[in-house]
């Protein structure tokens, strides 16, 4: 049963995305926000999107890799992040000091990211040709055979087991990790019934003893190369300007070949309620499952839905219900993460621990209600306005629309996504929301966190 | 997120980072305005973007409570949500998202601020309800006694299972004893169950007029109209009498103070503070002072250059994390933190050492020219940077204008950096990092986390 409906769940989700299908050479042209978009593949295989925007003199560059964590073998967890991470710390061609001091001397700034699907590298820099010139060669020396030196890979593996510390401190990181843990590592002991999403992105204690520079130069080889990256770009630059600089960032890197497919997630086979025990004065609750992956039919349906649901504050179902009549927390939202594989729908909230019992039951009260009688159509009518109506801040900076840019490069979705999905949140209705929840929820097979003290009672 | 909320790290740390506009000395875009009633009103023109945010600052917050009302001010910023006599109950919240604003509150040590941000053309319901409800609240009890419990679960959430966060609001507590910058923005647990809605009642009648409110607005909008549109919405409100918080002055520091906390955690922390000088609190011949104290600032802590980063967690690798930060745009004395996390199997003592070893250097010997100079470019890039958020101008236009700086004094702000010398940064090391000023608390780790796991299936 349960593998026939995984059958189905897959022919409904494996939907075309209209994908850029480019080749080097071709250009297509978008709208974003204000500002005009070009999309091309440089001839070493990397896409690139520009937005050119004069109006500041400033840029934005954000180049993204398919290497997030999701790329991590177990048990060499945090290869993915400490790879990141070392792109900062110098290469053949330029010294992490050197690095640090040319930078900070053109005012520019560098930053780096590393989550599940995604290791992000961004910069931004004022456009004066000098300083633009300068940052740009510093950027192609960073690229080009960075070092990742031993000693330099120790002390931020101690780092991450500081951040590791520190996360034990809290219980929502410690709730948090649990409930990855439950949705994606299927098996305690075997480590081919793990999917990737299960590796924490900082690794453990355990897989960071392991780990040595060998598997950083590795991953790099692997991972950091143009056919696996993406460029977006924003700011005041000509497209002669922006195409040179896409030439010499891919070919800074090996040419390589982009990521294989990530293993398909396996549905929740049943529920499960997971209690840890900590000395804290609230409880953090999270209740969800695996649901959707980006790109899937359902999402406008389930957007909708949950911005009723959780999604939007003060005008969602939840916030009504367990905020403002029952003043038992501060915070309480939904979401449907959009990542390559299905990520998690997941309810939270933090309450005082003596209220976690009666916070769980409102939880589960509020979305099986809502998932048997949907909404209204007056909740149906009020969320259709807010979504259409915020429209235009979702691209109000040149932040904005450079990581509109880097999702559509890295997720490869048409350029006019963004004027696709506001025409798909319109045509969206009760029942739509109501088949999509039951579709892709099964309230049966929830999984719950909740970490607090005096849980077991 | 859609809440209500205090940001006080977050104005701190930007505070750091505040200047105006990086050629100019006087920022044409931004239009000045005085109702008949006393309000002012500030417009920075930014077309780049049809959208415009709108913020409403009252000179009012935590620092302004007498003892055993603390978290007063916060606490009549969420009652601000929830309905006036004209727009009952929820209705504040339905209009705002009927209209796609974000929208949302923050008070500080020193102020109280709402904004929505929004499509330019409804700016009007933006004033209206932002005009209502500056006179027309109704507060009821029963969610008076909500908004209360949300608040403590705010307090337990935000500071109360955060070590990091109960080390920095002891520091506040046990640097200042008389002043208003003893108490916690969020106020006491004790204050809040015992506040009354009465005394939160008077405080809004007494510090929400429009005589003690700025009106702030930037974005894709003509500032005649701006004005207009202020006049017919915000002009009919009546002035009242609001009289200039009591001048309380810090007692002096006979000398230091160290506090241990010891707390269920399992990482080290240590932060300390000196008691420093803002822009405000100086006379016009020493305001240079605060300009060096920021640069200082730069110098120990502003990228991995600088000294903090470079030398105790880069080279000595005896910390994970280390900053430094001061705010001259506070309104009464403030400090000058440092706080540092150590790396793992190091001690504070051990971290403790090179930092004082640090911090001596910097009373002892000037710093470079080229490091100086390091410093100032970054401060005048990120001054180009920011302008890409029209939310952060109208921030720091607020901030200026609230605190009693005047919102011109941010046009003078890089001049002001560009001014200061080494000897300068110098002078006001030596005067003011001195032990005899100084606060600190360490983070001892003791009680058990307890993460026993009981799982039930």
């Amino acid at each position: 049963m349960t593998k026939i409906l995984l059958l189905l769940l897959c022919v409904l989700l494996n939907f075309p995305v209209a994908a850029a299908n480019l080749l080097p050479g071709q250009e297509v042209t978008g709208k974003m926000g204000t500002l005009t978009v070009k999309r091309w593949i440089t001839p070493q295989g990397m896409p690139v999107l520009f937005a050119p925007s004069n109006e500041l003199p400033m840029v934005d560059i954000r180049l993204v890799f398919d290497a997030g964590a999701a790329r991590d073998q177990y048990r060499y967890a945090g290869v993915a992040k400490l790879t990141n991470t070392l792109m900062f710390e110098g290469s053949k061609h330029l010294s992490a000091d050197d690095l640090a001091i040319t930078f900070e001397n053109l005012g520019s700034q560098y930053g780096n990211g590393s989550y599940r699907d995604m290791a992000v590298l961004d910069f931004r820099t004022l456009s004066d040709a000098k300083v633009l010139n300068k940052t740009i060669e510093t950027i192609n020396y960073l690229l080009k055979e960075p070092l990742f030196d031993q000693k330099v890979l120790d002390r931020e593996i101690n780092k991450l087991k500081v951040a590791i510390e520190l996360g034990k401190q809290n219980p929502s990181t410690v709730a948090g990790k649990s409930f990855f843990k439950a949705l994606y590592d299927y098996s305690e002991k075997m480590d081919e019934n793990k999917h990737p999403y299960a590796n924490q992105p900082e690794g453990t204690m355990d897989s960071l003893d392991l780990i040595k520079r060998k598997h950083l130069l590795d991953f790099y080889q692997q991972y950091y190369v143009a056919q696996n990256a993406i460029l977006a770009i924003v700011g005041d630059m000509t497209i002669e300007q922006a195409k040179d600089v896409a030439n010499q960032f891919a070919s800074q890197l090996p040419q390589g070949k982009h990521a294989p497919q990530l293993p398909v997630v396996r549905k929740n086979m049943f529920a499960q309620s997971i209690k840890l025990e900590h000395n804290s004065t609230q409880s953090t609750i999270i209740v969800g499952q695996a649901a959707i992956k980006r790109g899937a039919p359902d999402y406008y349906a389930l957007y909708v839905g949950n911005h009723i649901l959780g999604g939007s504050g003060f005008s969602s179902r939840l916030v009504k219900d367990i905020r403002v009549k029952h003043g038992l927390t501060y915070s309480v939202h939904s979401n449907f993460a959009q990542m390559r594989e299905k990520g998690p729908f997941k309810i939270a909230l933090t309450t005082k621990n003596k209220s976690a019992q009666n916070a769980v039951k409102l939880v589960r009260e509020n979305l099986i209600n809502f998932m048997e009688q949907g909404p209204t159509e007056e909740e149906l009518k009020e969320a259709k306005l807010n979504i259409s109506g915020s429209f235009p801040l979702r691209t109000a900076s040149n932040q904005d629309i450079n990581e509109h840019l880097a999702v559509i490069g890295f997720y490869d979705l048409p350029l006019d996504y963004l004027q696709k999905f506001k025409r798909g949140i319109e045509y969206v209705n009760i029942e739509d929301i109501q088949y999509a929840f039951k579709r892709n929820i099964d309230v049966d097979k929830l999984i719950t966190v909740v970490v607090g003290k005096n849980t077991a009672e | 997120m859609k809440f209500p909320k205090y940001f006080s790290f977050f104005i701190l740390c930007i505070c750091v980072l505040s200047s105006q506009n990086l050629f100019a000395v006087n920022d044409k875009r931004i239009h000045e305005d005085m109702l008949s009633n006393g309000m002012k009103v500030l417009v920075k023109e930014d077309h780049r973007v049809p959208i415009v945010v709108s913020q409403v600052w009252y000179k009012v917050g935590s620092s302004y409570e007498p003892g055993g009302s603390t978290g007063m001010s916060h606490v009549l910023e969420h009652m601000m949500f929830k309905g006036t006599t004209e727009n009952p109950d929820d209705s504040f919240n339905q209009i705002i998202a009927r209209n796609g604003a974000e929208d949302n509150a923050f008070t500080s040590r020193d102020y109280t601020a709402y904004y929505q941000k929004l499509e330019a053309s409804r700016l009007e319901i933006s004033f209206q309800l932002e005009a209502d409800r500056m006179r027309n609240l109704v507060f009821s009890k029963n969610d008076f006694d909500k908004e209360v419990a949300v608040v403590q679960e705010e307090r337990r959430w935000r500071t109360d299972d955060k070590p990091q966060a109960r080390a920095y609001e002891q520091l506040f507590v046990s640097a200042f004893e008389n002043s208003g910058y003893h108490h916690p923005i969020i106020g006491w647990m004790d204050d809040l169950e015992n506040l009354t809605l009465e005394e939160t009642k008077v405080w809004y009648q007494k510090y929400y007029s429009p005589n003690n409110a700025t009106l702030v607005v930037v974005g894709d909008v003509d500032p005649k109209a701006v004005f207009k549109l202020a006049e017919k919405h915000f002009g009919p409100i009546k002035a009242d009498i609001v009289g200039p918080p009591k001048p309380i002055v810090e007692r002096h520091q006979f000398g230091s103070k160290k506090i241990k906390m010891h707390l269920p955690a399992k990482v080290p922390y240590l932060i300390f503070g000196y008691k420093v000088p803002s822009l405000l609190t100086l006379t016009d011949d020493s305001k240079w002072e605060a300009y060096a104290l920021e640069l200082l600032a730069h110098v120990l802590d502003g990228g991995d250059s600088t000294r903090l980063p470079y030398n105790l967690v880069k080279k000595q690798q005896l910390a994970a994390s280390v900053s430094s930060s001061y705010s001259s745009y506070a309104r009464l004395q403030t400090l000058f933190m440092v706080d540092v996390t150590p790396a793992q199997s190091k001690t504070i003592d051990e971290v403790y050492q090179s930092l004082k070893h640090e911090l001596n250097r910097v009373r002892t010997e000037t710093v470079t020219v080229d490091e100086l100079e390091r410093v100032k470019n970054q401060i005048i890039a990120a001054n180009v940077f920011e302008q890409d958020s029209i939310f952060y101008q109208a921030m720091k236009l607020g901030v200026a204008e609230t605190t009693g700086l005047g919102w011109q004094i941010n046009d003078h702000y890089i001049e002001n950096i560009r001014k200061i010398t080494p000897d300068q940064v110098l002078a006001v090391a030596r005067k003011y990092l001195i032990e005899e000023q100084m606060t600190e608390v360490q983070v001892i780790p003791s009680e058990k986390l307890n993460q026993t796991k009981n799982k039930t299936n």
